[in-house]
């Protein structure tokens, strides 16, 4: 905190220095009266300074006439002429405008008034209400315009798409953890130890770092200690997650399905199981291989505290989530401890040191094989049937070809642990006023084992496996930078404002990997589940992919009279993924503002606090292509010579470089209005924007001609544009009347995410589904729409059939009958082909909006978090209801499609043979409207009143986070189903759903 | 001011510690080595070399090796043969539909530049390569474009002129390329062949660790093939009668039919190129074609499998010795070179599973010398190319179209007289198409019979393959009309119409890929008629 305030005061004007009177006082809180500990008192214009101890009591060596300021984070910095006064007692408020609050940025922090580009801050308080393994998930819909979406599994990393998507290569941002950039994915991170999160969301403010921000930038602050007595915190929540179990057919119903397909086209059943069941004689597969409730827990103890000589802060940290499924678990226990010491006015030194241990089984895949096992098959093969190895005794489908659920989990074993070390120690000088220097070395390390078992096992002809297999893939992670930082910061004339920084970076990446692996181990027993105990075919592989980066830095920024702004910022990226000739990249941004209130003219106004318009420009971009890809690499390639055969090793190209690879760049504009309104206790915030890429960097098809080893000869190059713009909005409310304080905000942002151009010659078309594609990205349209047949109901009779024909009387769908569907002959040609294919709906949402309210009222508080997506539409590829290869479907279904007794049914008829492809053509039969708007958090706390426990702060909640959805969707969960990259998203194949999850957790600050 | 000094002196402080930027920029890949710095030795080009040779058939069976059954399925010699699994990715060539986007055509295609691109490089990098055996140095660049030359052949036997890449090139430089007539096609192949002939040792010049590389002869056969596919008989000639000087020197016949494709007679003194495959269960280095083609009823996936149009050819000949050497029949109770099979234990092929209930002899494998895992890349018996038997018949051929029927008489006869069938003594078109029943019968379900038909003319002047397939091709006419094959006949999941879809005007090439054609914005052409 200390070194933000260095910055602030740098601002302030100097003072000549005069006669020297001792200053003392107590600094109390308006709020309750109580002391004040480590409030700042500054003698004005000097660096002369002290803060108040724990019973609010400052003393400071001030020149008579000397005017004091007394400041700290959150409250009303006030500044007191001393006039002679030796005492001097002041009650401080807190501060409600939010405008003087310091904010993270690039390489720097800036007052929040200042930043002339567009940035949302989130507190960690506000994250933490919500339980979960990935602090970014808590990040929903509480920063404008990014749109976060949450696979519920274990460990998973959620999706982050910051203003839409400019590279079909991952829209994942950079995360810069304490000026440490550590990659794609902060997972790792302890929701408990964040201070604040930062998205860089413009061009104007990410531009300094360069080639890694196209996509965003998310600085993360962890907790720093703070100066007076040490306080602890503990924080534990406990709960249990469930999900909503989807309502299958039973044996009973199954069997009437599967035979009417049959019987529909006229054919005998074909029917391996037993006959005239009842729902009773089924397996439900769901129960089999689900928990109802799994746990999750999340614990925290923390400490911080400090002198002017050092502040510290520490925590350890635990969270578990068990998966839904019987197997699978994430656990993280993570320790941090930072503290900074300060030698004397021109030096300070510090480090966060931050250790952490992962350990998790991966969670199953297996929702599809749940859903489309057949019911009448128990889960165990006959007793008399059973053998030794126990993985042989579970029982095949009798009627379809899906893998049993259970025996599949009872196979799984891959296990991985993850040691790791995260530290930056640094050194700041400032050798002369206004001028620092810091030094940082950044490290983040790991060590990561997975071991893994395939058992043999022999259930059918179809599902076994003939050799076990065991194998044990071990990589370790050394990722290190060295950031070297100039800040110099000046005011002339009273006027003008500058702030100038410069520095280098190095980074360099190594991840060291050794992959090793056996077969046919004598028995499945664990104790010989290790690679050494395997006695076939014994395969090692390992190698070191490294990649580094150095940049030069630098920005200015400018203010005149806090009036008109003006940031100018330079990066140049060296990168070892590119050739010396490409090296080399340069990205620029530009950005300014204007806040009017503070024009004369506008002093003399009651109704803005605050009101700012900013502009910026930008450019960004974006290396996320496999190392050394401007290389042409080798392999082996062995052969076979000799009267005798033997293997002799040969090489041949494995990949081909392109040697003229370079940056993929992303240019941004960015206007925005910020204002504050009603005494400061109406923030608005709107933002206009737009983001072009070119050289998008694509693994390219080429011609077959070429030779290229990869297939279809691929390889990386720089094609491709794509183009995102939109809006957003965001209004946030506060205020306290008498017990009553609420906070209320909501954000609104809208994105449409074009492909300008893509690969020149064809669309890019992805999710197969019987031999066709459900999506296709055109050049000059939206990504990820859906395109297939347009369904027109169904057929109700021959006659209907019969006059669906093109003009010279050729029936469109000669295989019809009543009970299919109808596919429109969209261009009236008189055949129903590929060219009758349209867009039939989109899987990026027209806008996301977000709602955070907090209310308290005496001990009592209410937190309520709402996330829902807009105007997107899903693929549902999960609609039960065919039974197609004679998988399970929905209760009900049997009502559900068409018959001669259920004419008014919505799908059509069920069929073995499935001759008109209802149920195969991708068409507007399955496509929905994917909007939901969700409760994402609803939490009760009650915090204990302080005559009960003396010094001890505690409160109690309870809390239940993805309570309900509003929705028109009827899978499972629009926001998993909503998942994908740029060009295949928004097909629901079931993935694991975000489960409704419970908790009770206590909150205790001593 | 002085402030602004300080702060401009730290700042490039700051920059003269980045002097070693560059060094740290460069991050060379880890375990693998790059084209830049490779081809510096003797070593490195030799393993170059066994890439190109890798990339004959590559390593599994349905890059290359499945089309050598391909061709055969096109013809009236081999069945698709699997009916009880989707046949989709044969369908299309072996049933003439004229659909221009096949996979096995688009792959073969795809695997054959692939194999170009080796040789390529090898072909630009070697010459500036330090090596000090100059010797070493010509033979591996003669081997490099013998491979070049072989992979350019299959792709003009099947899709006639195609672009000819002779480097490495970037996507930019390979803007706008044509296809190439199939003339200059040609000349380009046989101007690698006679570098290479120049070049290479002959069989007895390489030491028995080096068995399976080029030889001279092979590229002398080659080049005599490419003669005569174009018809240019005295060029052809000339090679042919050097190397039958040579017979029993550099080559000869087998003894025996039988040997020809047993394992045990793997690079044996009949075989001038073939595919070296090992049996080393640690490495994917054999072959997996005897399973492909094997019988369902024996591990195997039945795809292509012998007609009994071949079988009755093999009859109508009285040609019993090949016939038991090339067809396995459902209920054999002996296979000749196999002694699992007796009258207590006969061989199925079942008639439900497959079209015609008969397999290839030659590439099956007797169940004592197959590798512990069958199903696996792992079966030691060498794909036969190109063997002396084939030269002999080319001259045959190439004497008689040059009016030396005594000549091709002696030749064709050492083929009869080694399977126990009387000389011939006919001459001129009898002669001719006595040479051309001998070639289908000597070399039947090796993958030759195609492109052969694709060549002979008749005496009408069509091609041969429009006599046997089309509407009224003789082979349509036997399966529909005279065969009582009770296989064939009650098995009809592979309809016994094949071949009545084939049209002259299309089909005497495969399509290229359509992708080629829309990658290259239409410089590409299709061959006539594919949609």
């Amino acid at each position: 905190m200390k070194k933000y305030l260095l910055i602030f005061f740098c601002f302030l004007p100097i003072l000549a220095i005069g006669q020297n009177i001792k200053v003392q006082g107590t600094i109390s809180s308006s709020k309750n009266n109580e002391p004040l500990i480590g409030v700042t008192v500054q003698v004005k214009g000097t660096m002369i300074g002290a803060s108040t101890d724990i019973d609010g009591h400052y003393n400071i060596q001030a020149d008579k006439n000397a005017t004091l300021v007394f400041s700290m984070i959150g409250l009303v910095p006030q500044e007191i002429t001393l006039n002679g006064r030796e005492i001097i007692n002041v009650i401080m408020s807190e501060d409600i405008s939010a405008l003087d609050e310091v904010v993270v940025v690039g390489y720097g922090t800036v007052k929040k008034s200042d930043l002339t580009s567009s940035i949302s801050t989130v507190k960690g308080k506000d994250l933490n209400t919500t339980v979960s393994g990935n602090a970014i998930s808590a990040l929903q819909g509480k920063a404008n315009g990014v749109q976060v979406t949450s696979s519920g599994s274990p460990g998973s990393t959620p999706r982050v798409i910051i203003r839409g998507l400019t590279t079909v290569n991952g829209s994942d941002p950079l995360y810069v953890v304490d000026g440490v950039p550590v990659g794609t994915n902060a997972n790792f991170l302890s929701q408990n130890d964040i201070e604040s999160i930062e998205v860089l969301k413009d061009a104007s403010a990410s531009a300094i770092y360069g080639t890694r921000g196209s996509n965003g930038v998310i600085l993360i602050t962890t907790k720093k200690g703070k100066i007076g007595a040490t306080k602890f915190h503990f924080n534990s929540s406990v709960g249990f997650q469930t999900l909503d179990k989807p309502d299958l057919a039973g044996a009973e119903e199954y069997e009437k399905v599967f035979k009417a397909r049959y019987t529909n086209d006229g054919s005998e059943p074909i029917w391996s199981g037993a006959s005239n069941l009842t729902n009773a004689d089924g397996t439900d597969w769901w129960d089999e291989s689900i928990n109802t409730v799994a746990l999750i827990q999340n614990y925290s103890l923390g400490f911080e505290g400090g002198s002017e000589k050092q502040v510290y802060s520490g925590s350890i940290n635990y969270f578990r989530q068990d998966s839904q499924y019987k197997v699978g678990f994430w656990e993280k226990a993570t320790m941090r401890y930072n503290s900074e010491f300060t030698f004397n006015d021109y030096v300070k030194v510090g480090i966060d040191f931050n250790p952490r241990y992962e350990h998790w089984k991966n969670t199953p895949s297996l929702m599809h094989s749940i859903l489309t096992m057949d019911p009448t098959t128990p889960v165990y093969k006959d007793a008399s049937e059973w053998s030794d190895n126990p993985y042989n005794n579970y029982a095949r489908s009798y009627n379809n070809q899906t893998w049993n659920p259970v025996a599949s989990l009872s196979r799984m074993s891959d296990d991985t642990k993850s040691y790791a070390l995260m530290m930056n120690p640094y050194v700041m000088i400032s050798p002369f006023k206004g001028f620092t220097f810091k030094s940082q070395f950044g490290l983040n390390a790991a060590f990561q084992m997975t071991d893994g078992f395939n058992p043999e096992f022999f259930i059918d002809n179809l599902e076994q496996n003939a050799l076990s297999k065991v194998y044990r893939n071990v990589s370790h992670q050394v990722n290190w930078n060295w950031n070297n930082i100039a800040t110099y910061m000046t005011t002339i004339d009273d006027n003008h404002n500058i702030n100038i920084m410069g520095g280098f970076t190095m980074e360099e990446f190594n991840n060291n990997w050794l992959n090793g692996s056996r077969e046919d181990t004598p028995s499945y027993i664990e104790a010989l589940r290790q690679v050494s105990a395997g006695t076939l075919n014994e395969k090692a592989s390992g190698s070191l992919s490294s990649t580094s980066l150095a940049s030069y830095l630098f920005r200015a920024m400018y203010n005149y009279k806090s009036r008109y702004y003006l940031t100018a910022s330079v990066r140049v990226d060296g990168s070892s993924k590119f050739t010396s000739d490409n090296q080399y990249a340069t990205f620029g941004a530009l950005s300014g503002s204007w806040r009017i209130t503070e024009e004369e003219w506008m002093k003399n106004q009651s109704i803005f606090d605050n009101l700012k318009i900013r502009a910026g420009w930008g450019r960004v971009g974006n290396q996320n292509i496999d190392n050394s890809s401007y290389l042409t690499l080798i392999s082996e390639s062995d052969y076979v010579f000799g009267q005798s055969a033997t293997r002799t090793v040969g090489s041949s190209v494995s990949s081909v470089g392109n040697t003229n690879l370079q940056w993929e760049t992303v240019e941004d504009y960015n206007l925005g209005l910020d204002m504050t309104i009603l005494d400061n206790r109406l923030e608005i915030t709107a933002d206009l924007f737009r983001k072009e890429s070119k050289d998008m960097l694509l693994k390219k098809d080429n011609l077959l001609i070429l030779g290229y080893p990869s297939w279809n000869g691929q390889i990386w190059e720089n094609i491709g544009k794509l183009r995102a713009q939109g809006w957003e909005l965001s209004a946030y409310m506060h205020d306290q009347i008498n017990d009553f304080s609420y906070n209320v905000g909501f954000n609104l942002s809208s994105v449409k995410n074009t492909a300008v151009k893509l690969l020149g010659d064809s669309p890019i078309y992805s999710e197969e589904s019987n031999g066709d594609y459900i999506i296709k990205n055109e050049e000059g349209g939206e990504l990820s729409r859906f395109y297939g047949y347009e369904a027109d109901g169904l057929f109700q009779n021959q006659t209907e059939i019969n006059s669906h024909t093109s003009e010279h009387g050729d029936l469109l769908q000669p295989n019809a009958q009543p009970g299919d569907v109808r596919f429109k002959d969209l261009n009236n040609d008189g055949v129903l082909d590929e060219n009758d294919k349209h867009f039939l709906g989109s899987a990026f949402p027209d806008f996301s909006l977000g709602i955070n309210a907090k209310m308290s009222y005496k001990n009592w508080d209410l937190t309520a978090n709402f996330y829902g997506t807009f105007g997107n539409d899903i693929y549902n590829n999960i609609q039960y209801y065919s039974g197609i290869n004679g998988t399970n479907v929905y209760a009900g279904a049997f009502n559900k499609t068409w018959s001669t007794e259920n004419t008014d049914a919505k799908w059509p008829r069920l069929s073995v043979n499935d001759a008109n492809l209802n149920y195969k053509r991708v068409s507007s039969l399955f496509v929905e409207d994917g909007s939901y708007l969700k409760c994402k958090l609803l939490q009760f706390g009650y915090t204990i009143p302080d005559s009960v426990f003396k010094n001890v702060n505690v409160r109690l909640s309870v809390s239940a986070q993805n309570l309900f959805t509003i929705t028109n969707y009827s899978g499972e969960d629009p926001e998993t189903a909503a998942l994908g990259g740029a060009t295949n998203s928004g097909i629901d194949n079931f993935a694991y759903p975000n489960p409704r999850t419970f908790l009770f957790g206590i909150n205790v600050n001593f | 001011m002085k402030n602004i000094f300080q702060l401009i002196l730290s700042s490039a402080l700051l920059l003269l510690t980045l002097n070693s930027c560059s060094d740290f920029l460069d991050k060379p890949v880890q375990g693998q080595e790059n084209l830049d710095t490779y081809f510096q030795n003797a070593e490195e080009c030799e393993k170059q070399i066994t890439g190109c040779y890798q990339s004959v058939f590559w390593d599994d069976w349905w890059q290359i090796a499945n089309f050598q059954l391909v061709a055969d399925m096109c013809t009236d010699d081999m069945w698709m043969g699997n009916t009880t699994q989707t046949n989709s990715d044969y369908y299309d060539v072996v049933f003439y539909t004229g659909n221009g986007h096949t996979n096995v055509t688009s792959n073969y295609w795809q695997y054959r530049y692939k194999g170009i691109l080796r040789s390529n490089i090898c072909i630009e990098r070697i010459p500036d390569a330090n090596i000090s055996e100059d010797n070493l140095k010509a033979r591996l660049i003669g081997e490099a474009k013998f491979l070049r030359a072989f992979h350019y052949f299959e792709l003009v036997k099947n899709f006639g002129g195609v672009p000819i890449v002779e480097k490495m090139s970037m996507p930019n430089e390979v803007e706008g390329i044509v296809r190439q007539s199939e003339d200059s096609c040609y000349n380009f192949i046989i101007n690698d062949l006679k570098d290479a002939i120049k070049v290479l040792p002959k069989r007895s010049e390489y030491s028995s660790s080096d068995i399976g590389r080029a030889t001279k002869g092979a590229a002398q056969g080659y080049l005599a093939k490419v003669y005569l596919y174009q018809k240019k008989y005295e060029l052809a000639e000339a090679v042919l009668n050097d190397m039958i000087k040579r017979e029993g020197i550099d080559f000869d016949l087998l003894p025996e039919f039988g040997e020809v494709w047993d394992i045990d007679h793997n690079n044996s003194i009949e075989s001038l190129f073939e595919v070296q495959y090992s049996d080393d269960p640690n490495y994917n280095l054999g072959g997996r074609i005897s399973i492909v083609c094997g019988s369902r009823d024996d591990s195997g996936w039945s795809w292509g499998l012998p007609t009994s149009n071949l079988e009755k050819a093999f009859e109508d000949a009285g040609d019993t010795e090949r016939l038991k050497w090339t067809i396995i029949k459902d209920g054999a109770t002996e296979i000749p070179g196999e002694p699992a099979i007796d009258s207590d234990n006969p061989y199925v092929i079942s008639a439900s599973k497959h079209k015609s209930g008969r397999i290839s002899r030659k590439l099956y494998e007797p169940q004592a010398k197959r590798p512990t895992n069958y199903d696996a890349n792992h079966n030691p018996l060498n794909y036969r190319l190109l063997r002396y038997a084939d030269i002999l018949l080319m001259h045959a051929e190439v004497e008689n179209a040059l009016g030396k029927d005594p000549e091709a008489l002696v030749s064709v006869n050492k083929i009869r007289a080694r399977v126990g069938l009387e000389p011939l003594t006919c001459t001129g078109i009898e002669l001719r198409d006595a040479i051309r029943l001998e070639r289908r019968l000597e070399l039947a379900l090796e993958g030759n019979r195609l492109y052969d038909l694709r060549r002979w003319d008749d005496d009408s002047g069509h091609k041969m393959i429009a006599d046997i397939m089309g509407p009224n091709g003789t082979f349509v006419k036997y399966n529909t009309e005279e065969s009582t094959d009770e296989y064939e006949l009650s098995n009809q999941k592979e309809s016994s119409e094949e071949g009545s879809q084939f049209d002259e005007n299309r089909d005497l090439l495969f399509p290229i890929p359509n992708t080629e054609i829309t990658m290259s914005n239409g410089t590409i052409t299709q061959n006539k008629n594919y949609q």
